[in-house]
C-alpha cells in the first residue's frame, strides 16, 4: 500500500482540483449540449444492445427472400387500377409474378424516369410501361433502354380542350388554341404548368409547328390572360368541372375520369393542334430478368391489352394510325434537342 | 435563381409558421384545461386534421371560397392568393404545434400553479407556460416552416408561385440533379438559420410530481382566457377538420368504394403502418442512444433537403450488388424514412431526457441502480409522454411521406400514400376518398391500440391479482408448451380454445411473478436465472412444440361427399408438403403428391406416408402435372425441362421422353397429362404454344395436336388441367378462359361450358378437371378456392368448400384426382396439404 506524504497528498489534491476544473470548464463549454451534473453516469450497456437490435431489425427487414418464384419488375405510369388487372392476368397466364412500381401525381411524373436513370449502373427494373412518349425517348437517349427494339408504342390518347357545359356551350367554345389568348377568356382558363408532363410536351410540339417567334408571342399572351396554372391535368378537370374555370387544356383520359365522376364537362373535337400521346412499353438495358421481361414486353403489346385500356377510358384508341383528323406530328429528335432552350423560355414566361 | 419565387416561398412559410404556432398554442391552452376524456377526443381530432390530405382540404376551401364558392358572396376573400395559401397551409399544420406544446406542458406541476393565487391569466402565460413550452414551440415552428417551404401542390393550386417549382423543372425536364441540388440551397439554408436562432440555451424543467389537474389549470388561466381559447379552438376545429371531413364522409361514393379500396389496398395499408411504425421506433431509439451527441443540428439536414434528392442519394449509395439485400427490400424504405425524420424524434427525445429530475437520478445511482434500472424506474416515467408524442409525430410524418419513397420503394412495396397519389392522378376520386379514410384510421391506430392496451393491461392486472400466480409457476410452463405451441392452436373446437385462454393467462401470471421480484435486495443471479429459465423453457417448448397437426376431419354439406380428411401439413419433412401442385393415384389407390420441394411422396389410401423420391433435376423448375398410365405407372411432367417421366410405384424411373420445341410432337412447357383407355397420353402445353398433343404409349409416336391460342371455340389460354372419361373424351381446364372444353378422343371440339365468376356454374381459373364413372365432372376451381361439380350435361350441381383453412375448405387448390371409389383428392396448395373428400355411398 502506498502512503502519500502530506506533500504528495497536497500535490495530488491540487492535481485533482485542476482536473476537476478542467473537466468543469470542458463541461461548461459543452454546456449547450450537456446539462447533466458532473456525476453523470456512463451510457448504459443496454443502449448498445438497443443499437444492435435496431440494426438487426434493419437487416431482418432486408428481406428473407428465400426461394422466390419467377418474377419481373415493371415501372409504370399507367392508371394503377387498370394496370394491376392487366398484370394480374399476365401472372395467371405465365406464372410469372409481376412486381410493379407505380408513378405518383405528387412528384409530377418525375419519379420513375429519374429512378431509372439513377439505377442505370445496376438496373432493378425490367420493363418501363409509360403513358407518354417523350419520357421514353428521353430515356432511350440516355441509354437507359436496350439497344435492339428498345420500345414500342401501344394505344394513344390526346390533348384536348375541355369546357364546363354549364358555363359555356360548344358553339361558343374556342375553336383553336390560338383563341385562348382572346380577352374573353381572361381568368377563365386552366391548364397544368407547361413545364411538366404532357402539357410541356404539347407546348414543345406547338413550338416546333409554329416557329419560335409566333409560339413565344402566343405563350406570353396566354400568360397575360391570367390562366389558372395548376400542378396536374386532373386538377384542370376538377377546376373546370367545379366552374372555377370555364375552359381547360388537359388529357383525354382525365376528361373521361371527370365525366365518370359526373362533372358537367365536355371535350372539344380534335383539331390540327391536337397532340397524340402514345403509350409505350420498353425493355430496360441490362434488365435483371431478361426472359420474363421479354414475355411481358410481348404481352403488353397485345391488342387485347390496349382494348382493355380503351374500355376503361385510360386510352382513346388502340392505334393512332386509325385517326383521320390531322394532328401535330412532332419531330421527336429535334424536340429533344431543343428541350433545354424551350424549357428556359417557358420558365421565363410562366414562372415570373 | 428566381428570387421572386424564393421570396414567395419564404413569406408563405414564415406566415404559416407564425399563424400555426399561435393557433396551436391557443388550442393547447384550452385543451389542457379540459377533463381527460375530452382531451383525448380533441387530440384525436387534431391528429385527424394532421392526417387529412392536402388536396382534400384545398378542394373543400375552393368549394367554399373559389370563384363559384358557396361563401363567395358574403365573404369576398380571394382564396387564389398568397393569403389563401397561408390560410390553407395553416389549417393543415397547426396540430403539430398543439401536440408538441401539450407534450411539453406535461411537466407542469401543482406547485407551479399554486405558488401564488394571483398568478394567472396573461402573467401565467407569459412567465410560465410559454417559457416551459418554448422548445416545443420552436421545434414546431421549424417543422411547420420546412413543411410549408417544401410544399408545392397547395400554393400551385392557389396560384402562388413558389420556389420548389424550380426544382421540379430540373428534375422533370432536364434530369439535372446537380443543378437541382444546387438550387435547393435556399430550402436548406433558411431552415438552418432558423435552427441556429431557435437553439438558444433553454431552461430544463424537470418534473417531480404528476401532471396538473385540469380544474386547477382552468382556475389559474381564468374564465376569460379559457373560453376565448375555447371558442377559437372550436371554430378552428370546425374549419380545419369538420368541413373537409364532412365532405369526405358525406359523399356516398366514398362508402361505396370503401370495401373495394380496402380489398385492393390491404397490402399498401399494411406497408404504410409497418414502415411508419418501424421508422418512428428506430428514430426514437436512436434518440435514446445518442441524445448526448452534439450532432442535433446536422440531423436536420435530411429533413430540409427535398425528399426526392434524398431518394437519389440513397439510390447512388445503395444500388450496388453489395447492398442489394437492403436496396431490394423494405429496409431501404425504413432507412429512408429514418434518415428523413430522425431529427424530429431526436430533438423530442433529447429535450425529454434533459428535462428529467437530476436529483432523482442521483439518488437512484447512490442506491446502486444500473443504467437499465435507471432508465426503467427513474427516467422512463418522466419521459414516457414526451417520447410518445415524438414517436407519434414522426409516425404521422412517415405515414404521409411520398417524395422520399417514390424513388426507393421496392417493387410491390407501395404504401397507401403512394397509392392515393397514383389514383388521384387518374381521377379515381371516390377510391381516393375511401383510401384517405382508411389512412385516417391508420393514423389513429396507435392511439387506439394504446387505449385498448391500457384497458386490457388493467384487466389482466386484476386477473393476476386474483389468481395465485406462484402456485401456477411451474405447471403452467409445461401446459403452455404443449397447448400453446403444440396441437392446441391447430384445433378448432371451442373447448380447446377456452383451455388455451386459461393457460395463456396462467403463463403470463407466472411470468409476471418471475418479473415482480423486487430488483433491489434480491440476489441478482437468482433473478437473472429465474427470468432466463422462464424464457428458455417457454422458447424451448415453443420450438419443440411445433409439431405438425394430426389429420383432422370435417363433415361436408354435400350431396356427393360426406367428409373431408386432411392429409399432411406444411413442411419439408416426410409426410409434409410445400405447396403441393399435383396428385395422382395408382391401381391400389395409393396417393402420389408432387410439391414445390421437387419430391413425389407416396401415401396409402388412408393418408399414411409410405415413401418418397426426389425428381432428378429441379434447378430450373419443379414438377407439375401427374396421372397414371395404362401400366399403372405414375406419370410426372417436368414443365421447365419439357419432358414426361414414368415412375414405378416405388419411384424407379422407367421412361422419360420429350424434346424441347414447338413443332408437332415436341414439347414446350407442358402442364398436364391424361391417359385414355387405349393408353394414349394427352399432354397440354401453354406459353409459347397453346395446344394439347396426343401420343401413343410412352410418347413413342406423335398422333395429333389440337387447339391454338385464343378464346374462341377450340382455342386455349393456359390449358392447365386434363381429364378423360369412360368414352375417352378429353376434358380441358382452359383456365385463363375460365371454362372447360370437351373434345373427342381425336381432338374434335364437342362442347364447352363455364364463364368467369364466382357464382354457381361460374369458374375462376379452373386448374383441373376429373370425370367419374357416371359422367359427373369435378372441377378444381383455383380462383374461387373450391370444387365445383357438374353433371354429364354440364349443368352445375353443387359447390364444395370455399376459401379457408379448416378441413373442407381450400386455398387456391391446384389439382384433383379420383380413386376407384370416386373419393376425390385435392391438392390444397395454399394450405400446404392434400384433402380427401370421401364419397357418399
Amino acid at each position: 500500500m502506498v502512503v502519500l506524504s502530506s506533500e504528495d497528498s497536497m500535490t495530488h489534491e491540487r492535481l485533482e482540483i485542476s482536473k476537476v476544473r478542467r473537466l468543469s470548464r470542458f463541461r461548461r463549454w459543452r454546456g449547450q449540449y450537456y446539462e447533466l451534473p458532473v456525476t453523470s453516469y456512463q451510457l448504459p450497456v443496454t443502449s448498445y444492445l438497443f443499437s444492435l437490435l435496431t440494426w438487426t431489425l434493419i437487416c431482418l427487414l432486408a428481406g428473407c427472400t428465400g426461394n422466390a418464384p419467377p418474377f419481373v419488375v415493371v415501372y409504370t405510369s399507367q392508371d394503377q387500377v387498370y394496370a394491376e388487372a392487366i398484370l394480374e392476368h399476365f401472372t395467371h397466364e405465365t406464372g410469372i409474378e409481376v412486381r410493379a412500381v407505380y408513378d405518383s401525381e405528387a412528384v409530377k411524373t418525375v419519379g420513375l424516369a429519374n429512378r431509372l436513370l439513377a439505377e442505370r449502373p445496376h438496373p432493378q427494373c425490367d420493363i418501363f410501361w409509360s403513358n407518354e412518349e417523350l419520357r421514353t425517348r428521353q430515356l432511350a437517349a440516355h441509354d437507359v433502354l436496350r439497344e435492339a427494339n428498345p420500345w414500342q408504342a401501344i394505344g394513344y390518347r390526346t390533348r384536348r380542350l375541355v369546357i364546363n357545359t354549364n358555363r359555356l356551350s360548344l358553339a361558343a367554345a374556342p375553336a383553336a388554341l390560338t383563341d385562348l389568348t382572346n380577352a374573353v377568356w381572361r381568368g377563365k382558363m386552366a391548364l397544368a404548368y407547361p413545364l411538366f408532363g404532357t402539357t410541356a410536351t404539347h407546348f414543345l410540339a406547338l413550338r416546333q409547328q409554329w416557329g419560335e417567334e409566333r409560339w413565344q408571342a402566343w405563350c406570353r399572351a396566354l400568360q397575360a390572360n391570367r390562366p389558372f396554372l395548376v400542378d396536374g391535368n386532373s386538377v384542370v378537370v376538377n377546376l373546370v368541372g367545379r366552374g372555377e374555370a370555364w375552359i381547360g387544356l388537359t388529357d383525354s383520359d382525365d376528361i373521361a375520369a371527370g365525366r365518370r365522376d359526373g362533372l358537367p364537362i365536355a371535350e372539344l373535337p380534335l383539331t390540327g393542334e391536337t397532340l397524340i400521346i402514345r403509350n409505350t412499353v420498353a425493355v430496360v438495358r441490362g434488365a435483371p430478368h431478361a426472359a420474363a421481361a421479354e414475355k411481358l414486353f410481348d404481352y403488353l403489346q397485345r391488342v387485347e391489352v390496349a382494348e382493355k385500356l380503351v374500355i376503361a377510358n385510360a386510352l382513346e384508341g388502340v392505334s393512332a394510325t386509325s385517326l383521320t383528323v390531322p394532328a401535330l406530328k412532332p419531330d421527336w429528335n429535334s424536340l429533344l434537342r431543343d428541350l433545354d432552350a424551350a424549357t428556359a423560355a417557358l420558365k421565363d414566361i410562366f414562372l415570373r | 435563381m428566381n428570387w421572386v419565387l424564393l421570396q414567395n416561398s419564404l413569406l408563405v412559410s414564415a406566415l404559416t409558421s407564425v399563424l400555426s404556432v399561435t393557433l396551436g398554442l391557443v388550442a393547447a391552452l384550452w385543451i389542457t384545461g379540459l377533463e381527460s376524456r375530452w382531451q383525448n377526443a380533441l387530440l384525436a381530432a387534431a391528429v385527424a386534421t394532421l392526417v387529412l390530405p392536402p388536396f382534400l382540404v384545398v378542394n373543400c376551401w375552393l368549394q367554399l371560397l373559389g370563384m363559384a364558392g358557396l361563401w363567395r358572396r358574403w365573404l369576398p376573400f380571394n382564396i387564389y392568393s398568397l393569403g389563401g395559401t397561408v390560410w390553407v397551409l395553416t389549417l393543415l399544420t397547426w396540430p403539430i404545434a398543439l401536440l408538441l406544446v401539450r407534450g411539453a406542458w406535461q411537466r407542469l406541476e401543482r406547485g407551479h400553479l399554486e405558488t401564488d393565487p394571483l398568478f394567472g391569466g396573461w402573467p401565467l402565460l407569459k412567465r410560465l407556460l410559454i417559457p416551459l413550452g418554448r422548445p416545443a414551440l420552436a421545434q414546431s415552428a421549424l417543422l411547420i416552416f420546412v413543411l410549408a417551404l417544401n410544399n408545392f401542390a397547395v400554393p400551385t393550386i392557389l396560384q402562388t408561385k413558389v420556389f420548389p417549382a424550380e426544382l421540379w423543372i430540373r428534375f422533370n425536364t432536364t434530369f439535372d440533379y446537380g443543378e437541382a441540388l444546387w438550387l435547393s440551397w435556399p430550402l436548406v439554408v433558411a431552415p438552418f438559420l432558423l435552427v441556429a436562432w431557435l437553439s438558444r440555451r433553454v431552461i430544463s424543467w424537470p418534473s417531480v410530481e404528476g401532471p396538473v389537474p385540469p380544474r386547477l389549470f382552468r382556475q389559474r388561466l381564468g374564465a376569460g382566457w379559457f373560453w376565448l381559447c375555447g371558442i377559437s379552438t372550436v371554430i378552428l376545429f370546425l374549419l380545419a377538420t369538420g368541413l373537409p371531413l364532412a365532405q369526405l364522409l358525406g359523399a356516398p361514393k366514398t362508402w361505396a368504394e370503401l370495401p373495394k379500396a380496402l380489398a385492393a389496398g390491404q397490402q399498401a395499408l399494411w406497408h404504410s403502418f409497418a414502415f411508419a411504425a418501424s421508422a418512428a421506433t428506430i428514430c426514437v431509439a436512436l434518440g435514446l442512444m445518442t441524445w448526448r451527441r452534439p450532432w442535433g443540428a446536422v440531423l436536420w439536414l435530411p429533413f430540409f433537403i427535398p425528399g426526392v434528392l434524398l431518394g437519389m442519394a440513397l439510390i447512388f449509395v445503395l444500388n450496388r450488388p453489395l447492398f442489394s439485400a437492403v436496396y431490394q427490400s423494405a429496409a431501404i424504405v425504413v432507412l429512408g424514412l429514418t434518415l428523413r425524420y430522425v431529427a424530429v424524434a431526436w430533438h423530442g427525445v433529447a429535450h425529454a431526457l434533459r428535462s428529467t429530475d437530476r436529483d432523482l437520478a442521483d439518488a437512484a445511482r447512490l442506491e446502486g441502480a444500473s443504467g437499465w434500472q435507471l432508465l426503467r424506474h427513474v427516467e422512463w416515467p418522466q419521459i414516457a409522454s414526451p417520447l410518445a408524442v415524438a414517436w407519434y409525430v414522426t409516425y404521422l410524418l412517415c405515414l404521409w411521406d411520398v417524395e422520399t419513397l417514390v424513388l426507393i420503394v421496392p417493387p410491390g412495396g407501395e404504401t397507401a400514400a403512394l397509392r392515393i397519389f397514383n389514383l388521384l392522378h387518374y381521377g379515381h376520386t371516390a377510391q381516393v376518398n375511401a383510401l384517405c379514410l382508411l389512412l385516417l384510421l391508420l393514423a389513429l391506430l396507435p392511439w387506439i391500440l394504446w387505449q385498448t392496451g391500457r384497458g386490457v393491461a388493467h384487466m389482466f392486472r386484476r386477473l393476476l391479482e386474483f389468481f395465485q400466480a406462484r402456485t401456477l409457476f411451474t405447471a403452467s410452463h409445461f401446459t403452455v408448451g404443449y397447448r400453446l405451441f403444440g396441437n392446441g392452436f391447430n384445433r378448432r373446437d371451442a373447448k380447446d380454445a377456452e383451455t388455451n385462454v386459461l393457460v395463456i393467462s396462467a403463463f403470463f401470471a407466472s411470468l409476471r411473478f418471475a418479473m415482480s421480484w423486487p430488483w433491489i435486495g434480491a440476489p441478482r443471479h437468482w433473478k437473472k436465472a429465474c427470468l432466463a429459465g422462464t424464457m428458455a423453457v417457454g422458447v424451448g417448448l415453443a420450438l419443440a412444440g411445433c409439431s405438425p397437426p394430426a389429420s383432422s376431419e370435417a363433415k361436408l354439406e354435400s350431396a356427393f361427399f360426406s367428409r373431408a380428411q386432411v392429409i399432411g401439413s406444411r413442411g419439408a419433412g416426410a409426410g409434409q408438403f410445400s405447396k403441393p401442385r399435383s396428385v395422382a393415384l395408382d391401381g391400389a389407390d395409393n396417393l402420389y403428391v408432387a410439391d414445390m420441394t421437387g419430391r413425389v411422396q407416396k401415401f396409402s389410401s388412408n393418408g399414411v406416408f409410405i415413401s418418397s423420391w426426389q425428381m432428378p433435376q429441379t434447378d430450373i423448375g419443379k414438377p407439375k402435372g401427374m396421372c397414371r398410365d395404362q401400366q399403372g405407372n405414375i406419370v410426372v411432367i417436368e414443365p421447365h425441362y419439357s419432358r414426361v417421366n414414368h415412375f414405378s410405384s416405388e419411384g424407379k424411373l422407367l421412361a422419360q421422353w420429350g424434346i424441347n420445341g414447338t413443332h408437332a410432337g415436341q414439347l414446350m412447357f407442358p402442364r398436364a397429362a391424361a391417359v385414355n383407355s387405349r393408353g394414349e397420353i394427352y399432354v397440354s402445353e401453354y406459353g409459347a404454344v397453346e395446344r394439347v398433343q396426343r401420343f401413343t404409349e410412352l410418347g413413342a409416336q406423335f398422333l395429333n395436336a389440337f387447339g391454338a391460342r385464343g378464346n374462341g371455340t377450340g382455342e386455349f389460354n393456359r390449358a392447365e388441367g386434363l381429364g378423360t372419361d369412360a368414352q375417352d373424351r378429353v376434358y380441358v381446364a382452359d383456365s385463363c378462359n375460365h371454362r372447360i372444353q370437351v373434345f373427342s378422343a381425336d381432338g374434335r371440339f364437342l362442347r364447352a361450358y363455364g364463364t368467369a365468376g364466382a357464382g354457381l356454374g361460374q369458374l375462376s381459373y379452373p386448374y383441373d378437371v376429373r370425370v367419374d364413372g357416371r359422367g359427373n365432372q369435378f372441377v378444381c376451381d383455383y380462383g374461387n378456392s373450391r370444387i365445383q361439380v357438374f353433371d354429364a350435361r354440364d349443368r352445375p350441381l353443387e359447390i364444395v368448400g370455399g376459401p379457408g383453412a379448416a378441413p373442407g375448405q381450400f386455398n387456391n387448390p391446384w389439382a384433383i384426382a379420383l380413386d376407384s371409389a370416386s373419393n376425390l383428392y385435392v391438392a390444397d396448395s395454399g394450405n400446404h396439404r392434400v384433402q380427401k373428400l370421401l364419397r357418399r355411398p
